[in-house]
């Protein structure tokens, strides 16, 4: 499972050796770092990172995408290995065996999709810390990609950092402030569950994730808030704000409704207290549209919200002029609007006046409409689509 | 990782405190699990609490469906003392100052939508770029109403929604958000921008729509903005072939304009032709009816002013229709039997027999006249007659809204004229949906629910309602009483906002009731069907409602 690598001169030569490994993991609204963790190519990343997508894509390099498969999900320690629907042909990091220890120099490698390779140095400065029920050593800096591997000057891996522990502290109403130490899992304490995956891939079909509830261990169902067997809120869920409203609830039930009608698990793809983010397959092969979701703080207007082009860097006027008399054709309830350098299409309606066949109605409406506006205003105004 | 509860310790299922025996020792309780039931969904309650006092009235007419009255109170409420009705391009409409803003309000008859719109500055020359992207900027928020549209060198903040989707709360939050907004941003664009005022100070008691500028269609492929929810396939949102679309007061200005030009210059005078036979024919305007009632009454007796065309049905003799020498119309009287006052000539409708007139000549629209919606309508299939009969009531709904607003007390005539003309025209295709109609709306001797709600169950059902036992009509049953109920129709059809579309449906209404309630001489009767087919067909036109009007008011007059 392990290949002995040669000691690299630099920093930048080991990063250089192990850059191949460490790989960007997608699924439909989270993203995170992954590695490759085992000698059969399964990637070891976050939890957050899939979310609860089981279909997801690796990016190798920056550059190859591949398919994978989730195959195992630790919530309490925020962890998952994939399996790679495709051979990648990527060299596994080598792991130590032992701990860490406090004050050594590591490195940690940061593989966000769509972002370039970020390597942020630290010192371990504390190990044997207990978060919650999780051992994890910790590093003297903010915290890397959820799922970036930590490795020691002889390019091991001493751990998994980035991780949202204690589960569901990113999800509080209240977040707390960015610490400027950031807690990791070492690999050690993983050897024993790692080495039941160190077998053939075929013998991973049909396999699926239990997710289990990080306070009693029961599993619990993705649509649900919180634990059934012991009430505790689950990880994905956020925590209800002191000051909530009905109504608020009464949106959040809305988006609800609407995400599942369009197939989606309202936790899957809930990316912030009141913001949910979809990628919908585009026209384009390949490619995917973003649409998000929001709900206004007081829970009265659902916001959907898809990009569309780039702004032009020439004739603003008659292309500010286009977008707003767009605004004004009396049958839409659609609009044209500009976030920094990019036109978006949006709608922003009462909650109270959307039923959820209506939402979903309008939410396809948004996805059909940026579609051919994006080809129409790029036709028109030489723009390019915005991501 | 923390294990589930050992299962083999038991505990008080009321009290939760463990077992120890078969009793709970701290309550007596045991282990048996309480029965719970299943939870419900619940809606959020209405929040009464947030801001919506002084909205009283606006909550009754909500409840009673009276959107214009709902809207107007609720108009009133936030507008106070600068709130007015004002007519609308496309129906009622209300200006308002709101939170420092002008608010424009305008329902859409026809439709139902609601659209709130606010000027908020004209662009300056120098400084329109950064207006511009400012107020694109602004669209992006998540304020249902901050949605800037550009009209030449307006800006207009602008919201729609379908008016049976608001509540007073709703509105007025509306209202007062996009009043909000357009103050603020209009304050903004001034100070920022040298943007100029979009209404002069001074002009704002006085503003009507025309403030709002021209809107700008823009054709962008096949809709590529367009109404939510998508259009579904269905005919049902083209307008009804035989039943056209009520006007706009603006068409409705252009079809009457021509019309009274001509008429003034005696070019086309709307004077039917006559036969040899027939009875002198009588031009169909309100001034005719005082003619017929002097001209043709001649021969009647005084003393028994009840005209043979409205005779109930057991009064109507095989003499009625036999000859061909006696009057044309109502020429069922019977020796002392008053005279009947001829009806209008129906246009149109070929003769057919000798006895009959020739169609009459029909006031034609000026050269530049549209075609009407019918001709409009793309050929094909026609309506399904349940489709036919939800446009039908659609528009009576839409109706209600400027009746409330105007005058309420003549809901009960528009009901009545949407029911009695489901009667005549879907009583055989779709005689469930009628019964439904009839007896829910208390035109029948069962108790009514109200109308609008019955209406709008009809419309979501799409005029397929569950099986109905027949109904019958209650009947006219003396020529008196007919009488005296169109003359009733005619004051209150007098009585209602000069709209045509409105006048033309409570006229086709009265008839429609008329022919379905009233036992008449099959050449009456016949004559009547003519007028309400030709109704149909033409349209809230100013000639078609004059002709309804002129036989109603031989009806009434005896």
């Amino acid at each position: 499972m392990t290949t002995s690598l040669p000691r690299p001169q630099t920093s930048a030569d080991l990063v250089a050796q192990l850059r191949r490994s460490v790989v960007g993991v997608r699924a439909m609204s989270s993203g995170g770092t992954g590695f490759v963790a085992l000698g059969n190519g399964l990637v070891l990343t976050s939890h957050e990172a899939v979310g609860y997508q089981i279909e997801v894509f690796l990016e190798i390099e920056g550059a190859r995408r591949a398919a994978g498969r989730v195959i195992w999900a630790d919530v309490t320690r925020d962890l998952a290995l994939i399996l790679p629907l495709e051979a990648l042909g990527l060299p596994p990091l080598l792991a130590r065996p032992d701990l860490p220890r406090t004050g050594e120099p590591v490195l940690a490698l940061s593989a966000q999709p769509g972002q370039p390779l970020r390597v942020a140095s630290a010192l371990v400065s504390a190990v044997d810390r207990r978060v919650g029920s999780v051992r994890c050593f910790e590093l003297d800096g903010a915290a890397p990609a959820g799922g970036s591997p930590v490795v020691d000057m002889d390019g091991r891996v001493l751990g998994v950092g980035g991780l949202d522990l204690p589960r569901g502290a990113r999800r509080r109403a209240a977040p707390a402030l960015p610490s400027r130490f950031s807690p990791a899992i070492p690999i050690a304490a993983l050897q024993r569950a790692l080495a039941a995956f160190d077998l053939t891939t075929t013998q991973f079909e049909g396999r699926s994730p239990t997710y289990r509830c990080p306070g009693c261990g029961e599993p619990y169902a993705v649509e649900n808030e919180r634990c059934l067997a012991c009430g505790q809120r689950l990880p994905h869920a956020w925590e209800i704000d002191a000051a909530a409203s009905p109504a608020l609830a009464a949106a959040e039930r809305l988006v609800k409704d609407l995400l599942a009608r369009l197939g989606a698990v309202a936790s899957s793809v809930r990316v912030g207290p009141r913001s949910y983010r979809l990628l919908v397959p585009a026209q384009a092969p390949n490619q995917v549209t973003e649409v998000t979701l929001d709900i206004d703080e007081e829970g009265r207007s659902l916001r959907g919200r898809l990009p569309l082009v780039r702004i032009p860097a020439a004739n603003q006027e008659p292309f500010y002029r286009f977008l707003l008399t767009l605004n004004d054709q009396a049958s839409s309830r659609l609009r044209l609007s500009i976030e920094d350098d990019a036109a978006f299409i949006s709608f922003a309606e009462p909650v109270a006046l959307l039923k959820e066949t209506e939402a979903a109605h309008l939410f396809e409406e948004l996805v059909r409409s940026g579609e051919r506006l994006r080809k129409a205003l790029g036709d028109a105004f030489d723009t390019k689509a915005a991501s | 990782v923390p294990t589930a509860a050992q299962p083999n310790r038991e505990f008080c299922a009321s009290c939760g405190f463990p077992l120890r025996a078969r009793r709970c020792d701290v309550c007596g309780g045991d282990a048996e699990p309480l029965a719970l039931q299943e939870g419900r969904r619940a809606e959020p309650s209405a929040s009464l609490d947030d801001g919506a006092g002084g909205l009283e009235r606006a909550y009754e007419a909500f409840h009673n469906r009276d959107f214009g009255r709902f809207i107007g109170q609720v108009v009133a409420a936030e507008g106070g003392a600068t709130a007015r009705a004002v007519p609308g391009p496309d129906g009622p409409g209300w200006i308002a100052v709101v939170r420092g803003a002008l608010v424009f309000v305008a329902l859409h008859a026809v439709s139902g939508d609601l659209s709130l719109q606010a000027p908020v500055v004209r662009l300056s020359r120098a400084q329109r770029l950064p207006v511009l992207r400012l107020a694109l900027e602004l669209s992006a928020q998540e304020a249902p109403t901050a949605r800037f549209c550009l009209r030449d060198d307006l800006l207009v903040l602008r919201f729609g929604a379908a008016v049976d989707a608001l509540t007073p709360p709703s509105l007025q939050r509306l209202l007062r958000e996009i009043g909000h907004l357009a103050a603020r941003y209009a304050e903004i664009f001034a100070v920022s921008f040298e943007a100029r005022p979009a209404v002069a100070e001074a002009d704002r008691a006085s503003a009507g729509f025309d403030a709002l500028g021209q809107v700008r269609k823009l054709r962008l492929g096949s809709g590529a903005i367009r109404s939510i929810p998508p259009p579904a396939p269905s005919r049902s949102s083209q307008p009804e072939l035989s039943e056209p679309a009520p006007a706009r007061r603006s068409d409705a200005a252009v079809a009457t304009t021509p019309r009274s030009r001509l008429n003034s210059q005696g070019g086309m005078p709307p004077i039917p032709r006559r036969d040899m036979d027939s009875e002198p024919p009588k031009p169909p305007s309100a001034s005719s009816a005082a003619l017929g009632k002097a001209g043709y009454g001649q021969g009647s007796d005084p003393g028994e002013p009840i005209p043979a065309i409205l005779a109930p049905m057991f009064a109507a003799g095989p003499e009625a229709t036999s000859s061909a020498n006696k009057p044309r119309v109502g020429a069922a009287s019977a020796p002392g039997r008053p005279a009947i006052p001829p009806l209008p000539p129906a246009p149109s409708i070929p003769a057919p027999s000798k006895s009959r007139p020739i169609v009459p000549e029909i006031e034609i629209e000026a050269p530049s006249r549209r075609p009407s919606v019918a001709l409009t309508v793309p050929t094909g299939e026609a309506p399904l007659p349940a489709e036919r009969l939800c446009n039908l009531l659609r528009q009576a709904k839409s109706l209600a809204a400027l009746v409330l607003d105007a005058r309420p007390a003549s809901m009960p005539w528009l009901v009545r004229a949407a029911v009695f003309r489901a009667v005549h025209e879907y009583r055989d295709a779709l005689p469930d949906s009628v019964a439904h109609l009839y007896r829910c709306t208390g035109l029948g001797r069962e108790p009514g629910e109200p109308a609008l709600m019955v209406i709008e169950r009809v419309i979501v059902a799409r005029g397929q309602v569950a099986p109905e036992k027949p109904f019958s009509v209650d009947p006219l049953t003396t020529a008196t009483q007919a009488k005296e109920h169109i003359g009733r129709y005619l004051q209150e059809i007098e009585r209602t906002p000069a709209e045509p579309p409105l006048r033309h449906f409570l006229a086709m209404g009265a008839l429609a009731e008329l022919l379905a309630r009233a036992k008449l001489p099959t050449q009456t009767e016949t004559r009547l069907r003519d007028i309400v087919t030709h109704a149909q067909r033409e349209g809230a036109k100013t000639s078609t409602i004059d002709l309804m009007m002129t036989a109603l008011q031989r009806i009434a007059g005896g």
